[in-house]
């Protein structure tokens, strides 16, 4: 594996005989953006490619959690073109495409289905880091010249990118155009769940879990044994989902985050919940045969030590190792790692298992509990009070409270506090209507319509926040705005977590 | 490096009853103590007449018990009772009617003739649960069918018919087919000669006592109540406000009708 600087950039080439691929990759993703930045990264990387026009061989580019690339593939000539024109483009932006590629994106945004993770990361991480991910991109609309190189500048720099080169040599003439910059390590994100088990309601025909776990040898593996498990338990043995499935992602130095997704129709949900609890039980009592570790271990080392597969390994493991690079981890050898794998035993993997499965957060569909299996159902207020809060009550019950510290919902008992130091987005609709979105994610929405005095509680509330994190809505239509004399609608009181997805 | 995740190491998993086959039989055990203790709490009573904090506390109960079952079918899924107890508290968790049926089918691949877990699905498929009198008919039927002579599976379908009555009375239980069926299932089970003593026995006969006395035949009832003798069990019924008060009646009645003083 070769490592070399290319116009700044670190090259690394993996041999592979055929066609070339390449792929350029930068540390920035949807987890580096504030709501209200929701979506730079993903139209930089459009404006990126648009110079291109339409290409003959395979190029795209992808907007990730923490990385963004840029991959090719074709002959030398394809791939050379494909690089000096993206960079080129990066460092001189086609800021006369903005209008267009926003509307493109905003096009994208409505077919595309949802990442199907997000409420976990919501509830795990609110309005930040992989949580902010699970917002529309908000930011589009606020975007413009100025905030769009201001975020090039920051994060697609030589700097903090990385190359990787597959194919039979790295072509010659390959040159990258990206101004300097600095390596960007990700922000430190705490998780908001409290220790133990938790489980949250949301959603439907689908049991979804997540846990974060150590990048070593064992998760790994258990990664993978979880992913058989599931798959024969629950497609082949009962026959109750389509997808079953485990999957790992590495998202920093430490830390990966291991997936599970099981879906089913309407009428097998109950016993899929059923299924998935008595799984996850399994594995948090470390239930794992030797045999079947061993058989996992030695299907790794197999695939990694047949000269049939080499190129394969050795293109992941570049891929891999660019990864690490950016996010400031030791590159390994294929030998590193199967010798790793060498000295793993059921033990180890067992134990992973048990703390993995301790800590984990359960995703059941909507109607549906899990608190009987001893997951704590995550709570859907916060109750933090306001001092010198000054309570308005809402047509339809309830009161919002207002301090100069921060707002709150408050009704049937429950409460819902955004302060604004910690205030991740403004909503602002031209008819008065607010909602604030704390970084926790908890969500306080004020409609002037159902207050008494709601125009002076709103140019309070526009006074206080930060002008960075508020969005300027286009108008809704009148019977989108909340009257007094129909009861409010539950979701517009706030507890609800997930974000709301702005008209058109 | 900074972390992504507050990930702090958890404590070691609680030593677990599952272990161990002791602790596991201790498990179930403290598990079937706590299910009994839940339906004491919640009663036998329609959910309408079920107050607020009797339902939380069954409900406590009842996680209680389940999440000790959850640990112990984890670590050996071939513990029968510990499935078997979980058809029940599934049924009171308000699991499903099919993540019941998929518990039950544990048990069954287990042990074919777990007439316990059979009598707790059956509860479920009634309509006071989830189900309806065909599935609740058609499943007592069919545990009936698969049920070797002498096994007190035959008589589920006594079950079916007690909770028909306690939900329409019994102005069907004189049917002629009726009780051509229970005194059929009587035969082959508690009256069949393979039949063997088992703690279900005594349930038996009392439900067959009941139901020969609601159906107005006391001469059969009059063979069931003499074979609890001094030892009856309350059974079905408990449907009556006061069980013990509506046993010696109809006790009285099947001994005066049924041919002996």
């Amino acid at each position: 594996m070769n490592h070399e600087l290319l116009d700044g950039v670190p090259l690394l080439h993996a041999v592979r005989s055929g066609p070339t691929s390449v792929n350029l990759s930068f540390r920035v993703g949807q987890s580096d953006e504030k709501l209200a930045q929701r979506g730079l990264t993903h139209l930089v990387e459009h404006l990126a490619l648009f110079p291109l026009g339409i290409r003959d061989h395979h190029a795209n580019g992808q907007t990730g959690l923490s990385i963004t690339n840029f991959q090719a593939s074709g002959d030398a000539d394809d791939v050379v073109t494909f690089l000096a024109q993206v960079t080129r483009a990066l460092s001189d932006l086609p800021l006369h495409r903005l209008k267009d590629e926003r509307s493109v994106l905003q096009t994208e945004a409505s077919q595309r289905p949802g990442w199907v993770a997000s409420d976990l990361a919501l509830w795990r991480y609110g309005a930040r880091g992989d949580g902010a991910a699970a917002y529309p991109e908000w930011g589009l609309d606020k975007a413009d010249e100025a905030s769009v190189e201001a975020w090039r500048d920051h994060w697609f720099t030589a700097d903090n990118a990385v190359l990787v080169v597959v194919g039979p040599k790295v072509p010659p003439g390959l040159r990258l155009h990206l101004p300097s910059g600095s390596r960007r390590a990700m922000a430190p994100v705490h998780s908001l769940l409290p220790p133990g088990r938790s489980t949250i309601s949301v959603g439907s025909n689908r049991v979804l879990f997540d846990a974060v776990v150590e990048r070593t040898p064992a998760t790994t593996v258990l990664a993978q044994l979880v992913d058989q498990m599931m798959f024969q338990r629950l497609r082949l043995d009962a026959g109750y989902s389509y997808v079953a499935t485990c999957n790992y992602e590495p998202r920093d130095a430490t830390w990966a985050v291991m997936t599970g997704l099981a879906d089913a129709l309407e009428d097998k949900t109950d016993v899929l919940v059923g299924a998935s609890v008595d799984l996850l039980a399994e594995l948090r009592l470390g239930r794992l045969p030797d045999e079947a570790v061993e058989k996992v271990i030695a299907g790794r080392l197999d695939a990694m030590e047949n000269p049939a597969n080499a190129d394969d390994v050795q293109s992941a493991m570049t891929m891999r190792n660019a990864f690490d690079l950016l996010v400031g981890r030791a590159p390994q050898t294929p030998e590193q790692v199967a010798e790793q794998l060498r000295t793993l035993q059921p033990d180890d993997v067992r134990q992973a298992s048990q703390k993995t499965f301790s800590e984990v957060l359960l995703q059941v569909p909507e109607g549906h509990t899990a608190d009987w299996g001893g997951f704590a159902p995550l709570s859907d207020t916060q109750g933090v009070e306001l001092t010198a809060a000054q309570a308005h009550p809402l047509h339809g019950g309830g009161n919002i409270e207002c301090s100069p510290d921060g707002v709150s919902a408050v009704s049937d008992g429950r409460r819902v506090t955004v302060r604004y130091e910690t205030c991740a987005a403004c909503l602002a609709w031209p008819d008065g209507g607010r909602m604030l979105i704390g970084n926790d994610g908890f969500v306080v929405t004020i409609e002037p319509t159902l207050l008494r005095d709601g125009t002076a509680m709103v140019s309070a509330v526009d006074a206080a926040v930060d002008p960075s994190v508020v969005l300027p809505q286009p108008p809704r239509a009148p019977e989108a705005i909340p009257q007094p004399k129909q009861p409010a609608r539950r979701g517009r009181l706030g507890w609800r977590r997930r974000p709301r997805r702005t008209p058109g | 490096m900074a972390s992504l995740a507050d990930v702090t190491t958890p404590p070691p998993p609680e030593a677990c009853d599952a272990d161990e086959p002791l602790g596991r039989l201790l498990g179930v055990l403290r598990s079937h103590a706590l299910v009994v203790q839940a339906w004491d709490v919640r009663s036998s009573r329609r959910a309408s007449q079920v107050d607020v904090e009797q339902f939380r506390r069954f409900r406590e109960l009842l996680v209680a018990a389940e999440t000790r079952l959850i640990d112990i079918t984890a670590s050996e899924p071939t513990c029968v009772e510990a499935w078997a107890l979980r058809v029940c508290t599934s049924r009171g968790l308000e699991l499903g009617p099919a993540e019941s049926r998929r518990r039950h089918d544990r048990v069954t691949n287990l042990d074919p003739q777990h007439n316990w877990a059979h009598a707790q699905l059956l509860q479920e498929l009634c309509p006071k649960w989830h189900g309806d009198w065909e599935s609740t008919f058609t499943f007592a039927r069919e545990v009936g069918a698969s049920s070797p002579l002498g096994s007190l599976g035959h008589l589920l379908i006594v079950d079916a018919y007690l909770e028909r009555w306690a939900d329409e009375g019994d102005s069907f239980m004189t049917q002629q087919a009726v009780i051509n069926e229970v005194t059929d299932s009587a035969k082959r089970s508690v009256l069949h000669r393979s039949c063997r003593w088992e703690p279900e026995w005594s349930s038996a006969h009392s439900k067959l006592a009941l139901f020969f006395s609601l159906a107005k035949r006391p001469r059969h009832a009059l063979v069931h109540f003499d074979a609890l003798g001094d030892n009856p069990v309350a059974s079905f019924w408990e449907y009556f406000e006061d069980p013990e008060d509506a046993y010696q009646q109809w006790l009285a009645v099947a001994r005066i009708r049924g041919g002996r003083r």
